[in-house]
């Protein structure tokens, strides 16, 4: 809950990647969103949306954008 | 049903309590169900089973998740809360223990750097809400050590807060701000729990330091015998069934049930 790994699926796929771990907020911002880590680290990632947000699981999943 | 939390400082007695003020309950006829929710899962041992016969809901919480159709993937699968069979759900993570009270335990952290009990301790707020409408007399938790539990609302809306402590000024402090965060949540009723009383001196000290009332505080007296029980591997209802500490739990077990 307090710490989310973010995973990014394509279109019509359920294979996911890991995109980044220990995520503490995301943000959207000039079109991309960007995660910040629990060191403060920024990664920010183009053409995704939000695509699902659990807490129970710790995961945040970001979709491809078509 | 009667929903309580049972917490306190760090090694104040709180399962040993727990786990003898559930099996009186149980050996009285009443449906018990225990949680574990301290991360350091002594209970099962305490109401005699192993951890190895135990499946810990943070280790299995991807199954319940795809139980209890947390994807939402069907629109309509939530809009009747009945449509959930929650004893198909939880079947699988509940143990029968001694005197038939039957244990469910949340789990702890795996390995360093695993992340925190968040997760898992909403897992189990939200089986609570599940479990409420079920066939259970009483639901206990066992709470980790301290506040955090309450932080996360886990025990909103419950009928008791049962806090142990001792004559200890930093136990004396964490049940200070326990009953603050219970009645905040709205429990119905807060009960302290004084452990390891010797004179009875232990109590007035504390009822003056919080400002209880007689009806908020029951003792429980110190008992060689609990020691000799834990250091054998025994639980102290079975090796001293008569012993002074099983006696002052069956007052607290009696105002629960007049509660």
């Amino acid at each position: 809950m307090c710490e989310f790994v973010v995973y990014l699926e394509e279109n019509g796929s359920k294979e996911r990647e890991v995109v980044a771990r220990k995520i503490i907020k995301a943000k959207k911002r000039d079109g991309k969103t960007v995660l910040m880590d629990t060191s403060g680290n920024v990664t920010p990632v183009e053409h995704v949306s939000i695509e699902v947000v659990d807490t129970l699981m710790q995961e945040l999943i970001l979709r491809k954008e078509r | 049903m009667k929903k309580i939390i049972v917490t306190g400082k760090g090694g104040v007695g709180k399962t040993t309590i727990i786990a003898t003020l559930s099996r009186l309950l149980a050996r009285e006829g009443h449906r018990v169900l225990v949680i574990d929710c301290d991360p350091s899962m002594n209970l099962a041992m305490s109401l005699g089973v192993s951890l190895s016969d135990v499946l810990p809901l943070a280790e299995n919480k991807a199954n319940i998740h795809a139980k209890l159709e947390l994807d939402l993937d069907d629109e309509h699968a939530h809009e009747n809360g009945n449509e959930i069979e929650i004893d198909e759900v939880i079947e699988d993570y509940i143990v029968e223990t001694k005197d038939g009270v039957k244990l469910i335990v949340m789990g702890t952290i795996p390995y360093g750097g695993s992340g925190c009990l968040c997760s898992s301790i909403a897992l189990v707020k939200l089986l609570i809400g599940y479990i409420a409408s079920g066939d259970n007399d009483f639901v206990m938790v066992d709470s980790q050590a301290g506040v955090e539990i309450f932080g996360r609302g886990l025990a909103s809306e419950f009928d008791f807060t049962l806090v142990i402590t001792e004559l200890m000024p930093k136990a004396i402090e964490v049940t200070r701000h326990v009953m603050t965060l219970s009645r905040d949540l709205g429990v119905k009723k807060q009960i302290v729990i004084v452990n390891k009383v010797e004179d009875g001196t232990e109590c007035e000290t504390i009822s003056r330091e919080l400002g209880l009332n007689a009806d908020q505080m029951y003792s429980v007296r110190c008992d060689k015998k609990v020691i000799e029980a834990d250091k054998k591997g025994l639980l102290i209802l079975d090796y001293a069934p008569q012993a002074s500490v099983v006696e002052d739990i069956q007052r607290i077990k009696e105002e629960i049930l007049e509660g």
